[in-house]
């Protein structure tokens, strides 16, 4: 028997069917469900129409419901109440507390600074073990909850996914080789800054991990990496933390998860010095000025330069230019103060 | 059949392999490389922390190879991936 009730927490395709055999009630459902689905899309199309000016970084949360496709059911917006899933209310909360440090931080206005609607999708796939970026939206997988859990709820995941969004619009660094190593360090570090943020914690406190709430007990490592120790993180971890040990293989897009680990060392080194609320700073206005094909040393000069010039101003401490660039000699990057 | 799979990068950055031999029918072994020999020239550059897959197929005394990236990893070859994982 099926009910109005029950009927509508059914997939349409099962109410289609149902309704195709004479059910009146799933009928009935299954006009509301289209009726709200459509609604819902009318919605989002306006706000998608909307002046750019206008925008200021909606949220919108889908469920995937173990397909692996995006958009499949629009479960949380601005305007909603908490979804009765745990997931979803925890990628609504985290995408906005990453959202809101940067426009807090940095008056950036959504990833593009052009206020971008923050859209992820959670329950993608099935036992997937990722998280991605795709150009417009994040996708989640909930983890096979073997080795792997909940990517959507972690923190570092989600500002993670969400910087690639930032780097895009900033300095779009392509996927490989260096200037993707560098993509991915830009990810760790806001990750990380944003994760200290979120738990409150001070640089001594922190774990300085990237991923450890992720991983279960039967993954064989405490986290995916670490940017105080890079290679420690795991027993898979081949992240070097000096260019004595850089990768020079093709696998993985040219080292992009690998390499990360030499700039991230640096940076782990500058916040030691500094402080990471400077670091944050310096990084920050140091993603605005690289380009796509930026490398590493190309990076080292931007980021002197960087320094130099915030600390012209008096908005970071005078010795922070001296930080930056020992903490990018400990891991083999050379630098030419000019 | 015998099959391998590497699947590479992704957020963790983990490479992981996946090989063995498994019995199929003729109907299973015929979607699997028709899956395999689909134009898998990528259209997009990758998506960050998108995962690659190359698929190594025994046929006969062939070994058809193929790289995915997330965007075009056929559904055939993602099932069989599934099912590989669930059975470890």
């Amino acid at each position: 028997m099926c009910t109005g009730k029950i009927c509508f927490i059914i997939p349409p395709h099962i109410l289609e069917a149902l309704a195709k055999q004479g059910n009146i009630s799933c009928k009935k459902a299954l006009n509301d469900t289209r009726r709200i689905l459509s609604k819902r899309n009318e919605a989002l199309n306006n706000l998608l129409l909307r002046p750019r000016a206008e925008r200021d970084g909606e949220r919108f949360v889908y469920d995937s419901q173990g397909q692996y496709e995006q958009r499949v059911s629009l479960q949380r917006t601005e305007e909603d109440k908490p979804s009765g899933d745990v997931v979803v209310n925890e990628a609504f909360e985290t995408s906005g507390f990453v959202r809101d440090y940067f426009e807090n931080t940095f008056g950036l206005n959504s990833m593009d600074n052009m206020g971008m609607p923050v859209i992820s999708n959670v329950h993608y796939g099935k036992a997937y073990n990722n998280a991605y970026w795709d150009g417009d939206e994040m996708t989640y997988g909930d983890g096979d909850g073997i080795e792997f859990k909940n990517f959507a709820s972690a923190i570092d995941v989600v500002a993670h996914e969400l910087t690639h969004g930032v780097t895009q619009f900033m300095a779009n660094l392509e996927y490989k080789g260096q200037p993707g190593a560098l993509n991915e360090h830009f990810s760790d570090v806001f990750a990380t800054i944003v994760k200290q943020k979120y738990l409150e914690q001070n640089i001594e406190e922190a774990d300085w991990l990237i991923g450890d709430t992720i991983v279960t007990s039967a993954f064989p490592g405490i986290a995916i990496r670490s940017m105080k120790e890079p290679g420690s993180a795991n027993e898979f971890d081949r992240q070097p933390a000096h260019m004595d040990n850089y990768y020079s293989g093709s696998d993985d897009h040219y080292g992009v998860h690998i390499n990360s680990g030499i700039p991230n060392r640096a940076f782990y080194l500058c916040c030691v010095k500094i402080g990471i609320e400077q670091c944050a700073l310096v990084w920050y206005h140091t993603l605005k000025k690289l380009w796509r094909t930026s490398n590493f040393q190309d990076m080292v000069d931007v980021i002197l330069d960087v320094t130099q010039k915030l600390s012209s101003e008096g908005r970071i401490s005078d010795n922070a230019t001296d930080a930056v660039s020992r903490s990018f000699n400990s891991v083999g990057l050379e630098t030419q103060l000019v | 059949m015998k099959y391998k799979v590497i699947v590479d990068g992704g957020f963790t950055g983990i490479r992981r392999t996946y090989e063995g031999d498994v019995s199929l029918d003729e109907e299973e072994r015929k979607i699997l490389l028709s899956a395999l020999r689909e134009s898998h020239l990528p259209t997009k550059p990758p998506l960050n922390d998108g995962e690659q897959y190359s698929w190594f197929l025994e046929n006969d005394d062939d070994i058809i190879e193929a790289i995915f990236d997330e965007q075009n990893h056929p559904p055939a070859l993602r099932k069989f991936l599934e099912q590989i994982k669930a059975d470890q």
